[in-house]
């Protein structure tokens, strides 16, 4: 080192001031005592217990067991009844077909019969049969010759007739004379 | 080396637990405490600061003892401990006025023509700064050398390194300090 700019030969160490013995020893105890208890020795470690003689491991699991069978409970109910409800058609599968019957023939004056109409497709309703009566055997009907009906004009006025004829703008002579007879 | 005496026994009664740690930490204290101590005045300057942070680090020594690795000498770990926790406290107080300080740690001789120019306090200072910015090893060798005037045999045992290794890091540390310094007054 350059002994001309070695700065240490010309500084001095100034001798830091300290406490004598006994400010250290009651440091150390105040330290001590500020701090809790050390428990460093293996005769004073707090005593290991497995799990499974832990009374609170027990009850958790019997709680935990009992848990899951009434939720597995609620949720098999529960989906039942939302079926139920939710699907109309599961719900009347479910009643007896005589059941039905009989309220039908009880209540089939009270049947909107548009509604029932508008529910049934023309294919249904070709497919469909009578309840407890033999299906009918369509059988070929002659045709019936419809008798039109007399039409007599005994209570008419003449004088209807021919306002009626005036106002429909038809001349009487339009008519051929064996019409009449 | 081998680990030094003091703090394998230190640390033997601290493993047996019970009174034992308090019988440890005593001797730690009793041990350790003054030159702590005397580190921590340096840069505070007051015994009221000093005693508030030598508190500190002892009760984070005490805290963390059980967990002492022994990859180095307790001296080491704790000088580690104590530098830290200054600079902290100087960094949170940020020098306090109205309190008494100690006179300077450095006192300027006649003779320097650079020095010359210089009070005790600016010197004072420049050479903590230097201080912080050397490695931890350099920076307590220095420590334990310079301020404590401590021979290279004691120093040796206490940090369980051999003379010629603690020479060499002493010598590296003034260097530095020095050119940390003339850098310092070139500027």
């Amino acid at each position: 080192m350059d002994k001309e700019k070695d700065i240490f030969d010309h500084l001095k160490a100034r001798k830091t001031p300290t406490p004598d013995a006994s400010y250290f020893q009651s440091l150390a105890q105040s330290v001590i005592d500020s701090q809790p208890k050390k428990t460093g020795t293996k005769q004073e470690e707090t005593p290991i217990i497995p799990l499974y003689k832990r009374p609170a491991v027990w009850i958790g699991t019997v709680a935990a067991i009992a848990a899951i069978f009434i939720v597995g409970f609620l949720v098999v109910n529960f989906n039942q009844t939302s079926v139920d409800d939710t699907n109309p058609l599961v719900a009347l599968n479910e009643i007896p077909s005589t059941e039905v019957y009989d309220y039908i023939d009880e209540n089939i004056d009270d049947f909107d019969t548009d509604l029932i109409v508008e529910a049934l497709d023309a294919s249904s309703v070709s497919n469909m049969t009578l309840i407890n009566e033999p299906a009918v055997v369509e059988t070929p009907v002659e045709e019936t010759k419809s008798t039109p009906e007399k039409i007599s004009f005994d209570d008419i006025n003449t004088e209807d007739i021919i306002n009626y004829l005036n106002e429909e703008g038809i001349s009487p002579e339009d008519f051929e004379e064996d019409s009449f007879i | 080396m081998q680990f030094p005496e003091e703090d394998e026994r230190i640390l033997d009664l601290f493993d047996q637990g019970g009174s034992s740690i308090d019988q440890a930490f005593h001797l730690l204290v009793s041990t350790y405490g003054e030159i702590l101590y005397a580190q921590i005045r340096r840069i505070t300057r007051n015994h009221e600061q000093t005693n508030d942070v030598l508190q500190d680090v002892l009760v984070k020594v005490y805290q963390n003892l059980g967990s002492f690795k022994r990859n180095s000498s307790l001296y080491t770990w704790m000088y580690r401990i104590c530098r830290n926790e200054t600079l902290n406290f100087i960094e949170k107080e940020n020098r306090r006025t109205g309190v008494d300080l100690d006179p300077p740690m450095l006192e300027v001789l006649a003779g320097n023509q650079t020095l010359d120019t210089l009070d005790s306090e600016k010197i004072s200072s420049l050479l903590n700064q230097a201080l912080e910015s050397l490695p931890e090893k350099q920076a307590l060798v220095f420590h334990l050398r310079y301020f404590e005037e401590m021979p290279y045999s004691e120093i040796s045992k206490k940090l369980s390194t051999s003379e010629g290794g603690l020479k060499a890091s002493f010598h590296h540390a003034k260097q530095k300090i020095q050119e940390f310094i003339l850098n310092a007054l070139n500027q």
